[in-house]
């Protein structure tokens, strides 16, 4: 994505994501609700001004960036504030929901 | 958005069923009524509508047919937003998402029998009852002014022609005029909403109307302010000269204006102005207190549903509610009606329920592309809404990450009105 503000991005940061997380399975009925407190920023129909698009995403790199936001290795402080408090099945549940939008459009 | 013919017909069947059956929807399905079309009304509407998939009927009222979002109301004085980009049609609530969308005020509720009067007559019966009214002033709060006086001295914190008022006559204010600001107490709407406004002001009369030797006079009556360090850099360094704001130790809350003589009294001194904005005290929208389920000047509710605390099956949200540590902003309001329509869709369909959590970031604008924000996460404990974790915005920032800032804001509009209206 573009780079807004020499700040570092998801994409951009090398993350190594414990396989505990990579492994859970998330509860998509929990990560629909979950979803809800992202759709105040994101957009179901992509990036919009300085928020990118997180709609398609595969689950992996979902989990990275949460888990690098989580962890403060992404800097932006949003998303580290909604990262930080999400528990390793509450990314997961996130992700399986995210997952599942790709191949069904709401 | 755009009112097209399509949306028009959607809005007034809904009008018409309204008006030819005096107790809308005998389905038998249960029934939401949701008071106020705000950041808090629209989103439970659509939120209930859209997840019960037509197992919920779900009545949307609202007077207005177009709402003017007050969040981004102060970058239109500022001259970064037009009128038109931050007002908003219901067409697609009625159409995409079957809500009955109807333009009238609640003027009654009855607890007992569980039903809403409208100002047309009709009345509606409900098994859960949200109200999301915002806010009302307090009469009396500001000495010498009256909402009869709200064209002479606009209050501007409903936004719409309140708002374009107060623009038109901050353009008019003559070559090193003066402008006067009357901050209101706490606790009232969008914390940093007055001190944004000011920077917009001070934007507005430099750059727009030509003006940069124009004084702006804020009489305070509280002694800080959300972001201060922030707004008073900013204002040091892009408006320098022009703000002197005087907090509650120097008499900034000893006020009194004359709307007829166009004065306002700080602490004995009497000014003459030649604009000037009143934002008074604050209390829940009034419908609250016809309820009667206020407590003082708010609605009291249970975090963990946005239940009253007095009646069960009313949840009120956003401004009007008293909830604990969230300020009163549209992305608070927004984020507890996602918590009130997944409460409400359990009890009334037996869904799944999860622990409520709550967010909210204010992002404000101070000058071209220099934008602070201040956030926080929170959860809901037996006695309220509890802050857990939180940032703000430094003094010092560097340009492209205020710049970036800024950028964040203008995606979040778009993705919260979005999340509001479908
Ligand atoms: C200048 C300014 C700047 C702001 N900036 C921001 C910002 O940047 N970010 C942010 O998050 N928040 C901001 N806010 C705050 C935000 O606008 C409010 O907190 C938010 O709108 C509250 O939502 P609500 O649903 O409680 O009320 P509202 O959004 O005000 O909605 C209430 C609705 O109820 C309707 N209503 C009232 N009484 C009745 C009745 N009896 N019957 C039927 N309908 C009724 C009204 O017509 C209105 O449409 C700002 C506010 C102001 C004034
Ligand atoms: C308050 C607004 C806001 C909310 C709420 C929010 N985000 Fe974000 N999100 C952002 C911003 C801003 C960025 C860009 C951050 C950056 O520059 O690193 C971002 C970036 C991301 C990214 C990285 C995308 C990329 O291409 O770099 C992901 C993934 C993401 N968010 C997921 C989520 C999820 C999941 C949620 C809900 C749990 C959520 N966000 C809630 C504002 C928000």
């Amino acid at each position: 994505m573009v780079l807004l503000s020499g700040q570092i991005h998801a994409d951009e940061v090398n993350i190594d994501v414990p396989f505990e997380l990579l492994e859970l399975v998330g509860d998509v009925e929990y990560g629909e609700y979950l979803a809800s407190d992202c759709k105040t920023c994101h957009k179901a129909d992509g990036e919009s001004g300085g928020i990118p698009n997180i709609y398609g995403k595969s689950m992996g790199e979902l989990i990275t960036a949460l888990y690098g936001y989580r962890e403060k290795i992404i800097p932006n402080p949003v998303m580290q504030m909604q990262a930080g408090r999400l528990s390793d099945e509450e990314i997961a549940a996130l992700a399986a929901y995210f997952e599942i939008l790709i191949n069904w459009e709401e | 958005m755009k009112l097209d013919r399509r949306n028009f017909i959607g809005t007034s069947a809904a009008i018409a069923a309204a008006m030819a059956a005096p107790t809308v929807m005998a389905s038998g399905k249960p029934r939401v009524v949701v008071v106020g079309g705000g950041a808090g009304g629209a989103t439970a509407a659509r939120y209930i509508a859209k997840d019960s998939k037509g197992a919920i009927d779900v009545t949307l009222v609202e007077p207005t047919r177009n709402y003017y979002t007050c969040f981004f109301s102060n970058l239109y004085i500022g001259g970064f937003r037009s009128l038109d980009s931050i007002g908003h049609s219901y067409g697609n609530l009625a159409t995409e998402y079957g809500i009955n969308v109807v333009h009238d005020w609640a003027v009654g509720i009855d607890r007992g029998s569980k039903t809403v009067t409208l100002a047309g007559g009709a009345t509606l019966n409900y098994d859960r009852l949200i109200l999301s009214p915002g806010i009302d002033f307090i009469d009396g709060s500001v000495e010498g002014w009256s909402i009869n006086a709200q064209n002479k001295m606009p209050h501007a914190y409903k936004a719409g022609s309140q708002t374009e008022l107060l623009k038109a006559q901050i353009e008019a204010v003559p070559q090193g005029g003066v402008f006067a600001m009357v901050a209101p107490p706490n606790p009232y709407r969008c914390p940093p909403g007055p001190y944004e406004r000011v920077s917009m002001i001070a934007h507005l009369l430099k750059y727009h109307a030509n003006n940069p030797t124009a004084k702006i006079i804020v009489a305070d009556p509280k002694p800080k302010f959300s972001k201060m360090g922030l707004f008073q850099e900013g204002w040091g360094s892009h408006y320098s000269g022009m703000i002197d704001w005087i907090g509650s130790e120097f008499g900034g809350g000893n006020v009194s204006v004359d709307p007829d003589a166009m004065t306002v009294t700080i602490d004995g001194e009497v000014t003459k102005v030649d604009a000037c904005n009143v934002i008074p005290a604050m209390k829940a929208g009034r419908i609250c207190e016809i309820a009667g389920i206020t407590e003082g000047n708010w609605a009291p509710v249970s975090g963990h549903t946005m239940q009253s605390r007095v009646d069960e099956n009313i949840h009120v949200l956003g401004d009007a509610s008293a909830q604990g540590d969230m300020p009163k902003s549209g992305y608070s309001a927004n984020s507890q009606a996602k918590v009130a329509a997944m409460a409400v869709r359990g009890a009334l369909t037996g869904s799944k329920v999860f622990p409520a959590k709550f967010s909210n970031t204010c992002w404000s604008l101070v000058h071209t592309n220099d934008g602070v924000k201040v956030g926080a996460t929170y959860e809901a404990t037996d006695e309220k809404i509890a802050k857990i974790d939180g940032f703000v915005s430094k003094t010092g920032e560097a340009a492209d990450l205020r710049k970036a800032t800024y950028q964040e804001s203008i995606g979040w509009y778009s993705g919260i009105t979005a999340d509001m209206f479908g």
